[in-house]
């Protein structure tokens, strides 16, 4: 990879990293906080670029010899020492394979480029919540009271599905008990619910690739489920555990449902 | 004939320029037209996972060689070896410490760790401060005690196994290894010339070469997570000893950053909590994208012997301050 090169695999990257920030296209990969992060690093990465684009077209005999930087000496040599190569057998390999300075594995940062300009990816749905099957639960909070729920909006209360299962799971109050809640999140199809489907949402931590699937059972559809990965938000009351005994997750977390209404993807697809 | 090598690349070259704004500009013409040619889900799951590592990554390591950047700018060369004991055993616990105080992540942690030994730190001490930067951190340990309500023993647990860990290795590495293994990070091409100019061709050279690896991790990570089952995980949940190594070796496999994996680990809650502490303390300390970032910051012979060194000593120490603590 050669000076301009780098410039303009720097540049182009940092470009393409900033506008996802700005547009708000990052949320189906990282977490919101992330924002000003990938920004910060997205504007440096131009600006490392265009400098080293600027410097590598500027004409050889405008630069000092000793300011290029392919011709330094080895970071252990003091300062007075005279460069000695024999001391570096090696060093004559890795100039060679770093031909002007720029290492070759650097051109696998195309890979990501072209993944941000080509696929574009949405976020984590439905294939990725099968393969994942072990059951996610929040953490467990430490206290076993919750507070009292918040006030309805059009007949019910919105809920995440991370609260919802919380409560469903851990809350030895059943606040959840009659009260008609609405959430938010995409189908699931599941053969082993005829009736419903698993609506699901990811919580994240910092990226998708520490996803979670949060999914609550929907069941009582009366018709069979819309398509995978269609957003839905569903309005239905929680079904208690068929064990009263049962503990933490094995209580299972099911949504009786009322009625349903597709909604376009939220800017946020996870939790 | 090094010099005729680097006399021909002194020429113009542009083809690879060329080639590269050319694809880039190609990309932007068709991309609705290739967008439908990568419709697979198993596909589009895989390059969801690939470029979150990515992006998450990014701006720690960004951060990281802006920090390399400074270092060779503003640091005479052999000074931090000043700033440290002179027994490189005593210089161990010190960078352990100074580990504490940064709070940094893993892939940011690895390309100041080469810089430090470009500038005369004993590879011990440079080798605990890269383990323990990301480890143990405040961000890391109040991350922990979010996804571990109620439990301030496991954030503790998590304190002493890592810095355990971090230490360990560096005295481990003080006897056992070689010198000559780091030798591809001290062996550095330090560019001279003014300071900012030392810093562009520092942070440039370090992201291009630490986000290459990055690049080769997140592939392999991503197609792990994308392949393997988790129902695999369900098979050993209570199978005591091997509960634990399994953990370690999602760890290593899963490769999530060091303020993440506190609540993936809290999430698998079949398991006990000496495997999840495993997980904890394996996690920032080797995992698959940590272990390319370190062939290519220090060579692969270096990665061969120090991943899984760090491994079993991740395991033998998260178990240990398990059976004592928890």
């Amino acid at each position: 990879v050669n000076g301009p090169t780098q410039g303009v695999l720097l540049a182009g990257t940092g470009t393409v990293v900033a506008r996802l920030a700005a547009t708000g296209a990052y949320l189906n990969y990282l977490k919101e906080g992330m924002r000003f992060p990938l920004l910060a690093a997205g504007l440096a990465m131009v600006a490392l670029g265009t400098l080293t684009l600027v410097r590598a077209l500027v004409p050889d005999d405008e630069i000092p010899d000793d300011a290029a930087p392919d011709d330094a000496a080895p970071d252990d040599a003091a300062p007075g020492d005279p460069p000695d190569r024999e001391d570096h057998p090696g060093g004559h390999v890795h100039h060679d394979h770093h031909a002007h300075g720029g290492p070759r594995v650097a051109w696998l940062l195309v890979l990501p480029l072209l993944g941000l300009l080509l696929i574009v990816p949405g976020p984590l749905g439905a294939d990725a919540a099968r393969r994942d099957t072990t059951a996610a639960a929040p953490p467990r909070a430490e206290w076993s009271r919750f507070a009292p729920l918040a006030a309805p909006r059009d007949g019910a209360v919105d809920l995440p599905l991370g609260v919802f299962l919380s409560r469903a799971y851990y809350d030895d109050d059943d606040s959840l008990g009659g009260v008609p809640v609405r959430l938010t999140g995409f189908v699931v199809a599941d053969p082993a619910i005829p009736d419903g489907y698993r609506l699901t949402r990811y919580l994240l931590t910092c990226c998708a690739a520490d996803a979670m699937p949060l999914q609550v059972v929907v069941q009582g559809l009366g018709s069979p489920p819309p398509a995978d990965d269609t957003w839905l938000e569903v309005v239905g009351t929680w079904v208690p555990p068929a064990d009263p005994t049962a503990e933490g997750v094995d209580r299972g977390a099911v949504l009786a449902v009322t009625s349903q209404v597709e909604i376009p993807p939220p800017a946020n697809p996870y939790e | 004939m090094a010099t005729a090598v680097r006399e021909a690349s002194r020429r113009p070259s542009l083809v690879g320029l060329a080639a590269l704004g050319g694809a880039q500009i190609l990309a932007v013409v068709l991309q609705s037209r290739l967008a439908s040619w990568f419709d697979a889900p198993s596909f589009k799951t895989w390059s969801t996972i690939f470029l979150s590592i990515c992006l998450q990554a990014l701006p720690f390591l960004v951060l990281g060689t802006a920090v390399s950047g400074l270092i060779a700018a503003l640091v005479p060369p052999r000074a931090i070896g000043r700033l440290l004991p002179a027994n490189p055993a005593a210089a161990v616990p010190v960078a352990g410490l100074a580990g504490v105080c940064l709070p940094g992540c893993e892939c940011g942690s690895v390309p100041i760790a080469g810089r430090l030994i470009a500038r005369g730190a004993p590879s011990p001490a440079a080798l605990t401060f890269l383990l323990a930067a990301p480890a143990v951190n405040p961000v890391v340990l109040v991350a922990t005690a979010v996804a571990f309500p109620g439990r301030p023993e496991v954030v503790a647990a998590r304190f002493l196994a890592s810095l355990t860990t971090a230490m360990v290795v560096g005295w481990l590495w003080l006897r056992l290894g070689r010198e000559d293994l780091v030798d591809r990070a001290r062996r550095r091409v330090a560019p001279t010339g003014t300071r900012s100019e030392v810093f562009r061709a520092t942070a440039v050279h370090d992201l291009l070469h630490a986000g290459g690896y990055l690049v080769v991790g997140a592939l392999a990570a991503a197609t792990l997570q994308v392949v393997v089952p988790t129902s695999v995980l369900d098979a050993v949940g209570d199978a005591g000893a091997l509960a634990v190594l399994a953990l370690a070796v999602l760890a290593v496999a899963l490769a999530i950053c060091s303020e993440a994996d506190a609540f993936v680990a809290a999430s698998l809650t079949q398991f006990s909590t000496t495997a999840k502490l495993a997980f904890l303390v394996v996690g920032p300390a080797v995992d698959i994208k940590l272990i390319a970032l370190q062939a290519g910051t220090f060579g692969r012979a270096f990665a061969a012997r120090f991943a899984p060194l760090t491994f079993v000593v991740a395991v033998a120490s998260a178990a240990t301050v398990s059976a004592v603590m928890l």
